[in-house]
């Protein structure tokens, strides 16, 4: 039997060991998406295809390599010798894109496979119809590149070279390719040495025995976390905003049952796939559900295959997310954080405290590209900008701060090396002002920047979310200002493409300035509960406007900046008794559904409806003391008695309310953007 | 001929003094005055029985910088701006430096939005109009700066390294208008691009600034009033030092201030016994500082962080882990053992100080395992209280069925793991083996644990300086005044000419001789070294290459940058396009640099036989158990006899533990040199007792 310390000086070890994968990789890398963005995730697996040890960075693709590896080895069974490199892309072989690409070194000590160090990196270009291989417009995968099933490009040690030329003959850039991948190889090699020398060490039956063991102690811990959450259902649902083929809203759907020690967690209800890039496979739902359980519940712990024992993820294959062949599933990185939002809202119920307002929810991606004059040579200006976190039970949220699930990287470049680089001039770099959802704890605010196109021409691409429906507030917090992409021409601020945050190629011109607005976080708890004083403070230091202090936080600001007692009491109490708080009705007309267009209704009597100015069709959220607020679109209904509402029996359950309870609806009609005085009329190019 | 080398850190106070006369150094340790540092200064001082008019050359380390960040009591600060980038400061990069914290906060920038003022003004690298900055701006900002009491404005404006005159002139009329406020300029601080980076800088040079001036101001007349007639010289980070005037200017410069210090000292004790490739290694109650020496040239870097904010001055390349003594040990919740970061600090401290420490501690775990005295820790001035630790390491070893010994070695592996790890980190990650390294063992507690931490990561050689607890003051007198200067370049090498490329060199070498000569150094006393940092084109991240600028020709300058850049990330020879972001130059004047051997030379012993030997006591060493065990008095050691392991080394406030297989010796610097066995060999079956 092992002795605990020397289980405790492996785990470090081995964690070392993914240290330095990193640092090598990110030196060794040929492409700017690897030494710059980082865009890659490092792993050792035990012979079964489980995380044994992983770097923290990068929650996205490292979590889901084990399952490319598993299906992998499935296919290969007692067919992996030494000498051997696995590659795989493949989406439905529990990928996450095209683009993400993983190899697998196996390890063998004799005829014992010990360990499999793993990368999965980003490649600036697989293949596939555009450039860059992504697009948000592609409805079928053949349109994204090269699709990679578990195959072997070294065979016991000898390259492959028929299959290698055949792959990067279909890649542009062909040379950079061959590069990331040589440095993935090395990398890999780099673990094997270390490997090697850990065997040497502790012996093979030691290492095997504490990679065991290790898995089973983090195993034991995530169970006894998962123990404090009470036993029970939670459900909740949220949107994207559309699939990048139509401008209906997505719906994700989830329910958590805890039982005891394990989580299950289902997606039953969620979207259909659709015919856009919006799909992903269960390997990234899984993923998403976990890292939100990972933050929630065990920050702080190394990560390794034990602690996905308790939790059980299920969706139904054919839907957004479980993707069936050919969906295509380039923009599965937006599928990911909505689905971390479903979790995060359901879990808002059974652990208040633990949870923070929404974040941006999604990539962000911006590109400006085009020819630069100056240089003689083409030119890809591309940001992916942070927003505000959210509020929690403790403080505000940050501004300007990449949220949970992102690495230690930035998502916007330095002014200098812009303007050193590209036909383009950064006119503004602000915090976007009103943008932090208000609440007793207020969202952080979001950034705008301003990029003004010297070149001729260039085309503008963006690939974002959670334009539309914007990050939601807790417990009667309210949302953060939406993220936002348009230019201004001859001072007219525009619209890129039909559908807000999805643009392909939209043309520029020299002059049009490209503008960003990334989200506020959402805020936590009654902003009118905020304390007067905080409210002033942000108001003198310009976080928020004066008007914003008295419409949102309901806090009247003298004009030294300072809080006016009376008129901030008195305010307060009109705007509490101006909210819109309605009965819940537990039936309705015999035809009345819940969903309808893929999206939520709830009825409303029409007297209500008139006196708070909602209308038919319009969104809203309904929200209660506790939880996240439930999203849906307005239906007016005669028969409904005055002062009452209709949720329907899943909505009514999603919220824990019965016939009588009260519940207040706010709208999301007016949209954070427009009620924080930054929308600018926005007209469709 | 009185030298003074003074090291101000978080608990204690470091005096070293070298009376070249007598050709003797003398060291002192006395209790950090956090409120006053010169308070504390002076109690050394007297300590040492040294009158301050008898000093010839002051040198001094201080964390007054680095604890005014750290607390973040610094001056209110006011930043004045180009227009439409007022919170390019509270943005920054937007990068986190943990995953999976929904809570984690953003730390606050030093200026609040209040008090960042923007300025009508615009340079640009492309060719449009430049605006000048707007007068009435200035003047409304100055008026608000008044108003709310500001100390100190930084001066910020975008593309300032390329044309610092409108940061100058702005500079120029806040002086004339407000005499009484400091003032700093971004491109004065850092000439180099990337602004958040430079204005950070620029920030927490104007945030230190009043203090530093304030200290140095108080530090010089309590010396003054003593008869002390010469400039204090202050270390700065990047391993150089520079005289109290140019410290009051760039105070950021001396944030790295005493690690910086601790690794000129160990290079040059490591020198002194013939070594040239070292890892430094500098274990504190909180704390582990490590760096590596490469053909005797020290490690650079010019873009770290501290409180989380980027600092982008030259400085040695040092990383710590969050280990050590006061390191405390503790259980997860799935029974997993776990050392750190928490620590105990210097209070409560550990257990076994008793001073309300109830918490295992690494100290505790070498109380246990006999590796520390029983009687007295820190030289002597704290009585131990071994049985606390007992308790403390029993009461976590129980829960996981281990013996106190068991876990005591335990919380000494993990300690040295984590450790460990932080060197490969320099040496591996970075193309060197440490197999060709020594390591070289100073702090508080670096040389209980040196020898086990080298034999994990097979490097030979263990040097312990003489008193490796004032290793960080006794460095600052054996370090070079300097000055560097840098400016951003970003041009491709194919389009750069060699002779524009060597003038601009020179003429950086000028401005970085200028700096010195105005510090009081004489001209023909300076030399000077040039660098680049290169990169291939395309990437964001960059190496630097030495330069030579004789006959200086750019293919030989692609040549060094693929050979370094190879060596550096064993990585293929790569011959593509690549560029220069960076001119570096570094000017030195070498001080008379005191004979190290014979300083610390041991005193020859009356007695020729004698062993130094003044006890025995059981010590339990891993795989190995309970040893008898031979305790030496350092100052007793005899030199040159080749001695060995197990034994136990004791000496003013430090401990050396030699293993068994491990043999060690004196050498004519006073260097415990000890040579690692190989880790089969450490466990011979005969030491079991």
């Amino acid at each position: 039997m092992i002795d605990p310390i020397t289980l405790e000086v492996i785990q470090e070890r081995l964690i070392s060991i993914v240290r330095e994968m990193r640092a090598t990789l990110a030196h060794v890398a040929h492409s700017s998406v690897l030494y710059e963005a980082r865009d890659f995730s490092c792993i050792i697996m035990n012979g079964k295809g489980e995380a044994v040890a992983q770097s923290a960075d990068n929650p996205g693709h490292i979590i889901p390599l084990p399952w490319s590896v598993r299906v992998a080895m499935e296919r290969f069974g007692d067919d992996i010798n030494p000498g051997d490199i696995l590659i795989i892309n493949d989406p439905y072989a529990g990928g996450t894109h095209l683009n993400d690409v993983a190899i697998v070194v196996p390890v063998f000590i004799g005829e014992d496979l010990v360990l499999l160090p793993a990368i999965r990196a980003h490649w600036a270009d697989v293949g596939g119809m555009t450039p860059g291989s992504l697009s948000g417009t592609s409805t079928e995968i053949f349109q994204e590149g090269v699709r990679i099933p578990p195959i072997k490009i070294y065979e016991r040690g000898e390259p492959v070279s028929g299959v290698m030329d055949l792959m990067f003959a279909n890649m542009r850039v062909e040379s950079e390719r061959r590069g990331d991948l040589q440095a993935m190889i090395e990398t890999c090699r780099t673990a094997e040495a270390r490997i090697r020398e850990l065997v040497e060490k502790f012996g093979l039956g030691t290492l095997f025995e504490a990679t065991g063991l290790l898995l089973d102690r983090t195993e034991t811990r995530m169970r006894r976390l998962i123990g404090t959450i009470p036993d029970g259902d939670y459900t909740f649902e949220d949107y994207l905003d559309a699939s990048g083929t139509s401008d209906d809203p997505v719906l994700l759907k989830t329910k958590l049952t805890v039982t005891g020690d394990s989580i299950a967690v289902d997606f039953t209800g969620s979207s259909p796939q659709v015919k856009g890039p919006i799909n992903a496979s269960l390997a990234v739902t899984t993923t998403a559900a976990f890292a939100i359980l990972k933050t929630v519940l065990d920050p702080d712990n190394p990560i390794n295959h034990g602690a996905f024992r308790p939790v059980t993820v299920t969706a139904p294959e054919g839907t957004i997310l479980n993707a069936r062949f050919p969906a295509p599933c380039g923009g599965f990185a937006e599928i990911r954080r909505r689905t971390q939002s479903v979790v995060m809202g359901a879990l808002s119920r059974a652990l208040p405290k633990a949870i923070a307002g929404d974040v941006k929810g999604s990539a962000n991606h911006c590109y400006v590209g085009g020819f630069n004059p100056e240089t003689g040579r083409h030119f890809i200006f591309y940001e992916y900008p942070a927003g505000g976190t959210g509020g929690y039970e403790e403080a505000d949220g940050s501004s300007a701060f990449r949220s949970f699930d992102e690495g230690d990287f930035s998502s916007i470049q330095p002014v200098e090396a812009i303007e050193n680089e590209f036909p383009i001039v950064i006119e503004r770099c602000a915090l976007r002002v009103d943008s932090g959802g208000p609440g007793r704890h207020r969202g952080g605010l979001g950034i705008v920047r301003e990029a003004r196109l010297l070149a001729d021409e260039a085309s503008y691409s963006v690939l974002s979310d959670r334009c539309v429906l914007p990050p939601f507030g807790l417990h009667g917090g309210s949302s953060g200002a939406p993220n936002s992409f348009t230019y201004r021409r001859n001072g007219e601020e525009l619209q890129p493409g039909a559908i807000p945050g999805k643009a392909t190629g939209t043309e520029l011109v020299a002059d049009d300035v490209v503008i960003m607005r990334s989200a506020g976080g959402g805020g936590f708890d009654d902003p009118l509960a905020r304390d007067p004083a905080a409210v002033a403070l942000d108001a003198a230091a310009g976080y928020i406007t004066v008007a914003h202090a008295a419409d949102a936080y309901g806090v009247v600001l003298g004009p030294d900046g300072s809080v006016d007692t009376a008129a901030t009491e008195v305010r307060r109490k009109a705007l509490e008794e101006a909210r819109c708080v309605l009965r819940v009705v537990a039936t309705a007309a015999a035809d009345a559904g819940e969903y309808e267009h893929g999206r939520r209704w709830v009825r409303i009597g029409a007297a209500s409806a008139r006196q708070h100015g909602f209308v038919d069709g319009a969104p809203l959220e309904v929200v209660l003391a506790v939880g996240a607020p439930l999203r849906a679109w307005t239906r007016v209904d005669n028969a409904l008695p005055a002062g009452g509402v209709w949720l329907g029996p899943e909505g009514s359950q999603i919220l824990g309310v019965g016939q009588g309870d009260k519940v207040w609806l706010r709208s999301l009609a007016l949209g954070p953007a427009e009620l924080r005085g930054d929308a600018e009329p926005r007209k469709v190019a | 001929m009185i030298e003074i080398g003074i090291d101000v850190g978080g608990t204690f106070t470091d005096v070293v003094m070298i009376d070249r006369a007598a050709g003797r150094l003398h060291v002192a340790k006395t209790a950090s005055t956090p409120q006053d540092q010169s308070i504390g200064i002076l109690a050394g001082l007297k300590r040492l029985g040294v009158d301050p008019h008898t000093i010839d050359r002051f040198t001094h380390g201080t964390t007054v910088a680095t604890n005014t960040v750290l607390e973040r009591k610094g001056a209110r600060v006011a930043m004045m701006t180009t227009a439409g980038f007022r919170d390019l400061l509270e943005i920054g990069r937007t990068n986190r430096t943990k995953v999976y914290d929904m809570k984690l906060m953003k730390p606050a920038p030093l200026v609040p939005r209040g008090l960042r003022f923007e300025v009508a003004q615009r340079t640009h690298v492309h060719s449009l109009p430049a605006t000048p900055p707007s007068a009435a701006d200035i003047d409304a900002a100055l008026e608000r700066c008044r108003a709310e009491g500001v100390e100190a404005i930084a001066v910020c404006y975008l593309h300032s390294y390329a044309d610092p005159s409108d940061e100058e002139a702005t500079v120029a009329a806040i002086r004339a208008s407000a005499p009484d406020i400091h003032v700093t300029a971004s491109s004065d601080v850092v000439r180099e691009y990337k602004e958040y980076e430079r204005f950070s800088t620029a920030t927490l040079n104007a945030y230190v600034m009043p203090v530093m001036a304030r200290y140095l101001s108080g530090l010089e007349g309590r010396l003054g009033e003593g008869g002390y007639r010469h400039p204090i010289e202050v270390m700065r980070s990047g391993g150089g030092l520079m005289r109290a005037d140019t410290a009051r200017r760039y105070p950021v410069e001396t944030l790295l201030s005493g690690p910086a210090a601790g690794v000129m000292g160990a290079l040059r004790i490591a020198e002194s016994s013939g070594t040239q490739n070292l890892v430094t290694y500098d274990m504190g109650g909180t704390s582990t500082d490590v760096a590596l020496i490469a053909g005797g040239q020290v490690t650079r870097t010019a873009e770290t962080r501290i409180a989380d904010l980027p600092l982008k001055t030259n400085q040695i390349d040092i990383v710590t882990v969050g280990a050590g003594g006061g390191s405390i040990a503790h259980l997860g919740i799935a029974g997993e053992l776990r050392v750190g970061p928490e620590s105990a600090g210097a209070s409560p401290g550990p257990a076994c100080y008793g001073k309300g420490g109830d918490k295992a501690t690494v100290t505790d775990a070498n109380m246990v395992l006999g590796r520390l005295s029983s009687s007295y820790a820190l030289g002597g001035e704290i009585k131990v209280r071994p049985e606390r630790a007992e308790a403390v390491v029993d009461a976590i070893a129980k829960p996981l069925g281990l013996s106190r010994e068991a876990m005591g070695e335990g919380i000494l592996k993990l300690v040295n793991t984590r450790m460990a790890s932080a060197i490969r980190e320099i040496s591996i990650q970075r193309g060197h083996d440490p197999r060709d390294f020594a390591l070289v063992a100073y702090g508080g507690a670096g040389p209980m644990h040196a020898v086990d931490l080298a034999r994990d990561l097979s490097m030979p050689r263990v040097i312990i300086p003489p008193a490796p607890g004032n290793l960080c003051a006794f460095g600052l007198l054996v370090t070079d005044l300097a000055a560097e200067q840098s400016e951003t370049l970003l041009a491709r090498l194919d389009d750069i000419d060699a002779a524009d490329l060597a003038a601009r060199f020179a003429a950086l070498g000028a401005s970085a001789r200028a700096s010195l000569v105005a510090d009081g150094v004489a001209a023909d006393t300076i030399t000077l070294s040039y660098a680049a940092d290169m990169r291939y084109v395309g990437q964001k991240s960059d190496i630097p290459v030495p330069v030579v600028l004789e006959s200086l020709s750019t293919d030989d300058l692609a040549d060094a940058f693929f050979r370094t850049y190879a060596e550096r990330f064993n990585h293929t020879f790569r011959k593509a396009p690549c560029e220069i972001v960076t001119v570096r130059v570094s000017a030195q004047s070498a001080v008379d640099r005191p004979d190290l051997a014979a300083l610390t030379a041991p005193e020859p012993s009356g007695d020729a036989d004698a062993s130094g030997v003044i006890g025995r006591r059981k010590v339990h060493f891993p795989g190995v158990g309970w040893v008898d065990c031979a305790v030496y008095d350092r100052y007793r050691l005899p030199p040159g006899r080749e001695l060995a392991g197990p034994a136990i080394v004791e000496e003013l406030g430090s401990t050396s533990v030699i293993a068994p297989g491990d043999v060690f010796a004196l050498d004519a610097a006073g260097n415990i040199i000890i040579t690692i066995a190989p880790e089969a060999a450490a466990i011979a079956a005969e030491y079991v007792t």
